[in-house]
Formats: structure tokens, C-alpha cells, sequence
């Protein structure tokens, strides 16, 4: 054997393996070897191991779990922003910055969150979990922009604009003989 | 973008606004310089341990003998009219004033005062006309110019008896002795003579008027108070240069006849205790002295000094004589002259305009405005009182530290090739580095003592200090001089020059376009040019073309396509270019004449007249106008209001604030005009208030606002302030300019004018407006006080938009609107001159330090006042109270335990990682 035994023992699962190690160690009392050998061979697919369509529904559902779980959050968000005020303080300002800083953080890992229930099959339903994440984490991003507009810091006003407005030009030239 | 938040700061920031400085500010930013204004000789009592003086200015002073400091001082009304006014001694220790006054001098007001306190003893207001003569004998006898004499009691000054003379007799003068007063008057027929009325009685002595001479011309009266004997004299048209000379206390009144050797233009005699003596000054300005000695009933001539350049002058018995840089002191004595004394002076170079004199001090008046006390030992004291009387002032910015050297290059390395410009920029650092040592100790001194102030400016330097607060002041004179004022050194002379223009006089002084230059222009069109740094004359001209019998009005300068222009305005409407010439567009000129403002168009080399804005009835009368600065900047073309959105402000540049008031009705009105085509914008009429007419409209425009006062009976009495801001709509967010070229020929919208009016707990003498580098900085409204005091008020408090009757809303808190309150200015943290007198000043003029928030403040007028004033605090400067030396403490104790905790960090983790440390 040119492979050295703890390897194959913890990195192949094949029957030989079993049969290796259930030959190294003995096996616990009052367990039944050949039920679990019969089983596995007569109805294994049954009771063990999920069907590929199985396990992929499961896993749209977990990932719609995720998906949906900022929408959890939203109203608490958006509670908290109305009663702290439009006052400029250090509590409202940490807020407002966390209601910008974790959806932009949660948008920009969508890839690794959904990594573990993607596969070629599940796809395009993935897709539809993860464009719903995204527009929830938008959702609460929109939530803090409402709080910057509650505290008066988006430049939607006229007076936001006017520093870049200009004094009239004047064409006549008048001199005042005092 | 927050602009909730900054007005939010700007509300920390100013509500709390202690405008006052602080104690300890006090006398360090801050100068004052007191003045008396001009002195004639006439009313200046000189002795040896005092000097008094009632100037030109009206004011009643007491100089120290020593110092020449003012000891006390009293402005009287201004309108007294000091020409018309007598200052002689009561006693050794009281002065006697008699003033004329109002302006047309029909009342009399007599008073005496404590000649070392100031203190007032009594005084009195007599009917009758100016004083024509007083004269002090145990009691006090006035002869007022409506025929009066009346005796007033010396120590109460309550009125003894009263005698009219009659008719056909008009006054000349009043010598009084123990037991009779000599009124000298001049009757219509009978020429020049005398009453003799009874001191006690206050009836006539005798029925008979004394008639000395039927032609008698020039009359002098020398009354020696003691001294000698009180003598009369005139001249005979007709006679040559007789001077005829009569005693007054000769009964017989026999009349002697002197003939001085050479004609002259003015004489006085005195009496000698041998005969007389007279001072004489000839057509050709040179002075001298003859003696006459009583010999067998005639006055014979048995001295006289030769004629000099200088003056001279009779007093206690002796005669001076300024001549050389030395006065001499002669005995009048029988023997003719004989120095007694000769006192080497140093005298200003100015020529002499009189000297008086009494036994040993002498009180020397110059052309220039400069007066001199000498005695025996030397010049005692030296007062410039040129001061006192300012045409024109304007701030001189110094150079900055090597500004010299570095401006033309940065302008060198914007504009060439970026190779050659790099290599150039490489080259001037490489060079400044040997001013880095030096550099390097001067901020060290600077961070070590925390105070920019501890570093002295060199008062010989033409250097200005780290934040532009050392300026230079030159004040144009009327007695023709320009003076340059030290702001950083209490307003010491930095340079002075005399007669700038010869013999011109001077109308006004402006910048040229560098700015050390100056353009001194003169009435009758000459023209200087001055170094402001140092006032050196550079060069002086005349200007060509001016036409016969024109004045020079005004100067006037403007900027057109960059380009600075410097004009002469003539009483002719004609225009002379002193710098540069016909602008390339045409300019629009307006004019206050005759009670009217009329238009000009300059084009094509001539003045054109346009159009005439006249008052709607001709009882109104123009009292006053202003204009906006062309030097003032707004940083924002809008106001934010409390829910963002913004009122537009009306920026017109050519708008025209003209005040007028009503004779008749006692109304005022304000208009306001655009200037270039004479459109009204807004006129508003004070109909129902009873104003004080005299007084006038006091005016000022800032940004978009007008801020006037005037003062007024009804409905409340006192010193009403009105404000008026000017917005482009009165529509939110409506702004009609924008996207287009202003022009005042199109029908563009009138602005909408918001108003409210405030009380003022005193009378403004005049008003001014602050101005910042930037116009970030709040704008204050500098008031000039009767009570000799400045005040500042903020634009803030006077706003239009303040609510009335009701508390403000959160929007308008925080737009910075307080509640209406109807008196305005009644703290006493507004006044900026705390303890300082400052009398009489006329104008404020205000120019921006290298600070945005600070602002330097001169007013003028008799008193010099300098301070400089934070209209939104010192936001740019740390205060004198920061510790620098806890922060610096802080700093390097962090330093020190980042030094040792870093390394003891260091070991623990690694000893973490090795297992050997949990």
C-alpha cells in the first residue's frame, strides 16, 4: 500500500474502507452489521439519501430562508430610524451608517452567501433568491436614505444647490459720483 | 449640504454672541487718539503753567504744560460757532467762555469753568445775539452784537443789570475798569466812539458819546487785562499807514498818531509802560515790531527789529520774536529792544501761522496743523492737530513677508512652460531656503508663546504681521498734509507729508493700481502721486485741459474689463482720466446735484447727461445717499430659508439709497434708484412722525439690504432703525436672473422689499457697514454714537423676517430668527470703544484683515478710533486661553507610552504563539 492508512481511512468512505476498519476495530455491542449492509443495498435510496431533486428544493427553500431574512429586520430598521429623530447625534449617525454599510456588505458577498445551495441545477431559481435578497438589502438601504432625508443631509432642496449658483452678470458698467 | 446642520452651527455659533472684546483685549487691538482740533490764537489763553484753548472745532480744552496732553476737554453743541466766541481768564483758576451759537448765532452761552478740573462753575444763555466783547473786572461784562451789555455776576453768573444802547449804534467792543464800563460802538453818522456807563449803576455816566474818529476803518481794541492800558486803535482810509492810537482811560481822550516805517497788511498795538508797541506783518508776510515811546504828548519811535520770515508777538510785557529756529525774548523798555533771552527750538519745517506768547512760554501754530509749546529751556510738547480735520482715509495693506520676491513668480510659473515653469519653481525654493532657519525660530517663538502678537512687528518695517492686522492709515488733511497712521503701533505716525499739492487743496485720495501708489487729487486739478509705504513724493502734475474757473469734484474709480480706471469729476461735468483713458464700453454716471440725482452716460469721450430723479415735492431735501461697495462680495446669491428653499436676493449692483426729508412736514423718505437708468425700485415715507430734520437720514447699504436711522417724535421718541432687504421675489425659489445678463434698461421685476423698524437708545451721528475678505463672515452695522461711544449691531438682529408677536417656529429657529423686539441695541456689550471718548467722529471705514472673520474699523472725524471686530467670532483663530502646552504635553506622553507599551505588546503576543505565556 502505497497510500499510508490514516489517509484512506479518513478520506474514502467505499466499502472496502468499512470493512477495513470494522475489521481493525471491533464493532460496539448489540450492533447489527448486516442490517445496516442489507439496508444499504436493499433500500438505501429510501430512508438515507435524499433524491438530487430532493435536495435541491431543499436547498432553493434554505436559500429563500436567507433570502428573505433581511425582510425580518426591515421594519425593526425602519422603527428605530423614525424614533431616533433627525437629530444629528453619535446613535442616529452609527445607525444611518449601518443601515448603508451592512446591505452594501451583504450585496457585494451575495455570491459566497448563496454559494453552498448553488449548482447548475438550481441556478436560475437561486438567481430569483438572490435578486430578492438584493432588493431587500436595497430595501433597507432606502430606509437609510429616508433617515439621511429625515436628517436634512440629501441635497434635494434649492438651497442644496445654491453654492454652485452664480451672481447674475451685469452689462452695465455704473459709477456712483459721491 | 447640510444646511441644517450649519445653520444649526451658526446658531451655536451666534446666539450666545458676546460682541463686546474681551478685558484682556482691551487697549492691545484697540487705539484712540484724541484731538482738539485747530487753534487760533485769539482763543488760546497761554501762561506758564497752562494752556486753554477754545478750538475750531468747538472745543474747550486744558493742555497739560508739560506733557501737552489733554488734562480735560468739552465738546460744545456743534453748532456753536467758535469765530464768533471769547476765551478769557475769570481768576487765576477759572476760565470764562463766551460761544456763540446756533449757526446763525443768536444766543450766547457764557459760562465758567475750573481751569483745573473742567469742572463747570455756572453758565448762562443770553438773548441778544454773539458776544462782541467780554471783559472781566470783579464781575463779568458782556456786549452782545444786538446792542446788550449786561453785567454778570462773577461767582454766579446771574444776571446784575442790563443796558441797551441806543439806537443807531452798532457794537464794537467793551472795556470795563473798576467804576465804568467803555462800550465802544460805531454810530452811523458820527463813526467810531464810546459810552461810559457806570459799573454799579448800569446807567449811563454821562449823556455824551465820545467820538474818537468819523472814518475810522480797521479797529483794534487791546485790552491788557492788568497788564497796562486798555488802548484803542484804527486806521483812516485816506491816510496812509497812520495807525491812530487812543487810551481809553484818558478822560481827555487825546488821540496820538503813529506812522510805521513800511506799509503793512495787519497791526496790533499793545501797550508798554512807556507808550506802545506794535507788531506789524507786511504784504510780504515778513513780521516785525516798532516801539513808540510817549514824549511831550507825541509817541515817538525809539525802537524796531528788523522784518523777519517768522512772527512775533507782544505778551506780559515783552516781545518775541520767531526767527532761525530760535525765539528771543526782548524787554520793552524805553531803550528800545534788548534780548533777555534767546532759546534754541527745533520747529516743525511747516512756515508759522502765529506765535503768542506769554512771560516765559510760547505757543507756535503752524500751517501743517502742528502746534508747539516752547520756553526758555526748549520745545515742551509738539501736538499734531491735523488729525482733527480729515478730508479723506483709506487703509494701505503692507507687504506681506517676502510677498515681494514670490508673487511675480507664481504668476511666472502659471503662465510659462511646464519644463521651464518646474525648473523655475525648483530654483525659488532652493533659494527660499535660506530664510528657513529664521523661518523655523520665528514659529517656534510663535507656537512657545501661543500669542501671533508676541512676535513684534518692527515699526520702521513696511511689513504687515501674520494676519494682515498691521495697515497703514493715510488721512488726507485740510490743512493739505497726508498723514500715515500705524495700526499695529496705537496709530503712531509712520510717515508724514505737508503740502502735498502746493498750494491745492485736497478733494480726495485713492488707491492706483498697485497698491503702495497713491493719487492725491486737488481742487484746482493738480495731481500727486505718493508712495502709501513710505510717502514719498513721486510725482506731481497738473491736470491738462482743465478748464478755467473749474473745480475738481470728486475722484472717482472704477474697473471696466479688468482694468482699473482713475477719473477727476469737475463742478464743470467734465471728466479727466488720471488713469487710463476712454474705457471701451460705456460707463454711467449718477451725481447728487441740487437736491436731484441726475445721470450721466460717458461715451465717446464726453459726459452726457441722461436722466434726473427730482423728489416728489421741492420741500424735500436730500440729506443723504448711499451706494453699494463695489469691493463688497455676497458668497451666496440666495437665503436658505428654514424648509430649504431659498428667497432670491436682489444683487443689483447699481442701486441708490437717497434719503431725503420734509421741512415742512418734519417726514422722511427714502427712494431707492437704480443708477444707471434712474428707475425707481421702491420708495417708502416716514408721513406721520415728527423727524428730527436737522439731523438728517443716516444711510447704509450692504448686500441686499438697506439700513437706515433718523430720529423722531412720534409715536414713540428716539433714534428710529429701519431695515429693508431687498429679494428678487417674493415667490420661494424664484429666481427671474438666472440664465441671463442683468441690465438695468430691461423691465426686469422690481424686487420685493421686506421692512421693519427698531428703536435705538441713542442718537447715530453715522452709519457703516463691516466687510469681510470673503462676505462669509456676518456683516455688523457700525453706528457712531452723540454719546461718544461706537456701537456695532448685528445684521442678524436687524432682519425683516423676524416674527412678530408670536414665537418664532422651528423652521424660523432655525433660519436664525428671533422674536421681534422693538429696541434694538440696548446692551451695552455693542459698544466696541468701552471706555474711550470718542468725540465727533463723522465716518467709519472698515477694510478685512488676512482673516475671513476679522474686520479692522477706523472712524474719523475730530477723535481717531481703530479696533477690529469678529462679526461671527474668531472662528479662524485659536483663542489666547488654548493651552499649546497640555496639547503638546499630551502629544509627547502618548508618544513616550506608544514608545514602551509597543514593544511589551510585541513580546506577549509572540510568547502567546510559542505557547509559552496563556
Amino acid at each position: 500500500m502505497a497510500t499510508p492508512h490514516w489517509l484512506t481511512s479518513y478520506t474514502e468512505l467505499s466499502s472496502t474502507v468499512v470493512k477495513k476498519s470494522t475489521a481493525l476495530y471491533p464493532d460496539p455491542p448489540s450492533f447489527n452489521k448486516e442490517i445496516i449492509l442489507n439496508t444499504k443495498t436493499k433500500h438505501g435510496k429510501e430512508i438515507l439519501g435524499p433524491t438530487p431533486e430532493e435536495r435541491d428544493t431543499l436547498k432553493v427553500k434554505k436559500a429563500w430562508e436567507i433570502a428573505l431574512s433581511p425582510s425580518k429586520s426591515l421594519p425593526m430598521n425602519a422603527i428605530m430610524s423614525y424614533f431616533s429623530g433627525s437629530s444629528l447625534q453619535i446613535f442616529s449617525l452609527t445607525m444611518t451608517f449601518m443601515l448603508f454599510s451592512n446591505p452594501v456588505k451583504a450585496i457585494a458577498n451575495v455570491g459566497p452567501t448563496f454559494a453552498r445551495y448553488e449548482s447548475e441545477s438550481t441556478f436560475s431559481r437561486i438567481l430569483q433568491a438572490k435578486l430578492v435578497f438584493i432588493a431587500l438589502q436595497l430595501a433597507t438601504i432606502a430606509v437609510g436614505v429616508w433617515k439621511m432625508g429625515s436628517m436634512g443631509v440629501l441635497p434635494t432642496k434649492r438651497s442644496d444647490w445654491l453654492a454652485w449658483e452664480n451672481e447674475t452678470p451685469v452689462l452695465e458698467n455704473g459709477v456712483f459720483v459721491s | 449640504m447640510n444646511v441644517r446642520a450649519i445653520s444649526l452651527f451658526f446658531i451655536l455659533v451666534t446666539a450666545s454672541c458676546v460682541r463686546a472684546l474681551f478685558a484682556d483685549e482691551a487697549f492691545v487691538v484697540d487705539w484712540h487718539i484724541a484731538s482738539i482740533g485747530s487753534i487760533d490764537p485769539s482763543r488760546a489763553l497761554v501762561s506758564p503753567d497752562s494752556v486753554a484753548v477754545f478750538s475750531e472745532s468747538s472745543v474747550l480744552a486744558s493742555l497739560d504744560p508739560v506733557s501737552g496732553t489733554i488734562r480735560w476737554r468739552h465738546r460744545l453743541d456743534e453748532s456753536a460757532v467758535p469765530q464768533h466766541s471769547h476765551l478769557i481768564r475769570l481768576d487765576s483758576s477759572a476760565l470764562l467762555l463766551a460761544a456763540a451759537t446756533p449757526a446763525d448765532a443768536s444766543i450766547t452761552h457764557i459760562a465758567a469753568w475750573v481751569e483745573d478740573s473742567g469742572y463747570l462753575v455756572w453758565d448762562a444763555y443770553l438773548s441778544g445775539g454773539a458776544p462782541v466783547g467780554v471783559s472781566v473786572a470783579g464781575d463779568v461784562y458782556i456786549l452782545l452784537s444786538g446792542g446788550k451789555v449786561q453785567r454778570l455776576s462773577r461767582r454766579t453768573g446771574s444776571e446784575l443789570w442790563e443796558y441797551s444802547l441806543p439806537e443807531g449804534h452798532s457794537p464794537v467792543d467793551i472795556v470795563a475798569s473798576k467804576h465804568s464800563v467803555s462800550v465802544i460802538t460805531r454810530k452811523q453818522d458820527k463813526g467810531l466812539g464810546y459810552f461810559i456807563v457806570g459799573a454799579e449803576s448800569g446807567e449811563l455816566a454821562s449823556d455824551i458819546f465820545v467820538v474818537m474818529d468819523k472814518n475810522a476803518a480797521a479797529v483794534s481794541v487791546s485790552k491788557t487785562e492788568g497788564h497796562g492800558l486798555d488802548i484803542i486803535s484804527w486806521t483812516v482810509p485816506g491816510e496812509g499807514s497812520t495807525i491812530k492810537v487812543a487810551n481809553l482811560s484818558d478822560t481827555a481822550m487825546s488821540v496820538y498818531t503813529i506812522t510805521p516805517k513800511s506799509t503793512y497788511a495787519s497791526f496790533f498795538l499793545t501797550s508798554t509802560s512807556t507808550g506802545v508797541a506794535v507788531t506789524l506783518t507786511g504784504l510780504d508776510g515778513k513780521s516785525w515790531a516798532e516801539l513808540y515811546s510817549n514824549s511831550g504828548g507825541k509817541l515817538i519811535l525809539v525802537g524796531a527789529t528788523s522784518p523777519t520770515e517768522s512772527a512775533i508777538a507782544v505778551g506780559a510785557g515783552k516781545l518775541f520774536e520767531l526767527s532761525k529756529g530760535s525765539i528771543s525774548r526782548f524787554a520793552l523798555g524805553s531803550d528800545g529792544e534788548k534780548v533777555e533771552s534767546r532759546t534754541e527750538v527745533a520747529l516743525p519745517s511747516s512756515p508759522v501761522e502765529f506765535l503768542t506768547c506769554s512771560l516765559s512760554a510760547c505757543l507756535v501754530g503752524f500751517k501743517n496743523g502742528e502746534y508747539v509749546l516752547a520756553t526758555i529751556t526748549g520745545v515742551t510738547w509738539t501736538r499734531d492737530e491735523s488729525i482733527a480735520d480729515v478730508i479723506s482715509a483709506l487703509f494701505v495693506e503692507l507687504e506681506e513677508e517676502g510677498e515681494s520676491s514670490s508673487l511675480g513668480e507664481v504668476l511666472f510659473e502659471e503662465n510659462a512652460a511646464p519644463l521651464q515653469a518646474y525648473i523655475h519653481r525648483v530654483k525659488r525654493h532652493w533659494n527660499a531656503l535660506a530664510g528657513l532657519p529664521q523661518y523655523v525660530i520665528g514659529f517656534f517663538q510663535r507656537f512657545m508663546s501661543g500669542d501671533y502678537d508676541a512676535v513684534p512687528v518692527d515699526p520702521n518695517s513696511t511689513v504687515t504681521d501674520t494676519f494682515g492686522f498691521r495697515k497703514f492709515i493715510v488721512l488726507a488733511t485740510t490743512k493739505g498734509g497726508l498723514r500715515a497712521l500705524d495700526t499695529a503701533h496705537s496709530g503712531a505716525f509712520a510717515w508724514k507729508v505737508d503740502d502735498v499739492l502746493e498750494s491745492d487743496v485736497i478733494v480726495g485720495i485713492v488707491h492706483g493700481d498697485a497698491k503702495d501708489k497713491l493719487y492725491v487729487v486737488g481742487k484746482f486739478g493738480t495731481v500727486a502721486y505718493i508712495n502709501a509705504l513710505t510717502g514719498k513724493l513721486m510725482a506731481i502734475s497738473k491736470i491738462t485741459d482743465f478748464g478755467l474757473g473749474d473745480k475738481v469734484e470728486s475722484v472717482v474709480t472704477f474697473v471696466d474689463d479688468g482694468v482699473l480706471y482713475i477719473a477727476a469729476w469737475t463742478a464743470h461735468g467734465q471728466l479727466h482720466f488720471l488713469k487710463g483713458s476712454s474705457p471701451a464700453k460705456s460707463v454711467y454716471f449718477s451725481k447728487v446735484i441740487d437736491n436731484a440725482v441726475v445721470g450721466y452716460i460717458y461715451k465717446e469721450d464726453r459726459v452726457i447727461p441722461t436722466w434726473r430723479f427730482t423728489l416728489p415735492t421741492s420741500s424735500y431735501k436730500i440729506t443723504s445717499f448711499a451706494s453699494r461697495d463695489p469691493e463688497d462680495k455676497s458668497v451666496s446669491v440666495g437665503r436658505v430659508l428654514g424648509d430649504r428653499s431659498v428667497l432670491y436676493k436682489y444683487l443689483n449692483p447699481h442701486i441708490l439709497a437717497v434719503a431725503a426729508v420734509n421741512e415742512d412736514t418734519k417726514s422722511a423718505a427714502i427712494f431707492l434708484i437704480d443708477d444707471v437708468s434712474g428707475r425707481l425700485l421702491y420708495s417708502s415715507f416716514h408721513d406721520d412722525e415728527v423727524v428730527d430734520t436737522a439731523a438728517g437720514v443716516k444711510l447704509v447699504i450692504g448686500e441686499h439690504w438697506v439700513v437706515y436711522s433718523y430720529w423722531s417724535e412720534l409715536a414713540t421718541r428716539g433714534e428710529k432703525l429701519v431695515v429693508l432687504d431687498m429679494y428678487e421675489s417674493d415667490i420661494r425659489n424664484e429666481r427671474w436672473s438666472k440664465g441671463q445678463n442683468f441690465s438695468s434698461f430691461t423691465e426686469t421685476p422690481l424686487p420685493f422689499v421686506q421692512g421693519q423698524a427698531y428703536l435705538f437708545p441713542e442718537h447715530i451721528t453715522s452709519l457703516a457697514v463691516s466687510r469681510s475678505r470673503f462676505g462669509i463672515t456676518n456683516r455688523d452695522i457700525i453706528a457712531t454714537l452723540d454719546t461718544a461711544q461706537i456701537a456695532v449691531i448685528p445684521k442678524r438682529l436687524l432682519d425683516a423676517r423676524r416674527p412678530i408677536n408670536r414665537d418664532p417656529t422651528n423652521e424660523e429657529k432655525e433660519e436664525g430668527l428671533v422674536k421681534y423686539d422693538a429696541l434694538v441695541g440696548d446692551d451695552k456689550r455693542f459698544i466696541i470703544s468701552h471706555v474711550f471718548n470718542v468725540v465727533g467722529t463723522k465716518k467709519t471705514i472698515c477694510t478685512p484683515a488676512s482673516l475671513e472673520s476679522t474686520v479692522l474699523v477706523f472712524a474719523y472725524g475730530l477723535d481717531l478710533f481703530f479696533t477690529r471686530i469678529t462679526p461671527s467670532q474668531p472662528f479662524d483663530l485659536l483663542s489666547k486661553s488654548f493651552n499649546k502646552g497640555q496639547l503638546l504635553l499630551t502629544i509627547f506622553a502618548l508618544m513616550v507610552g506608544v514608545r514602551f507599551t509597543g514593544p511589551m505588546v510585541r513580546r506577549k503576543q509572540l510568547n502567546i504563539r510559542w505557547g509559552t505565556q496563556k
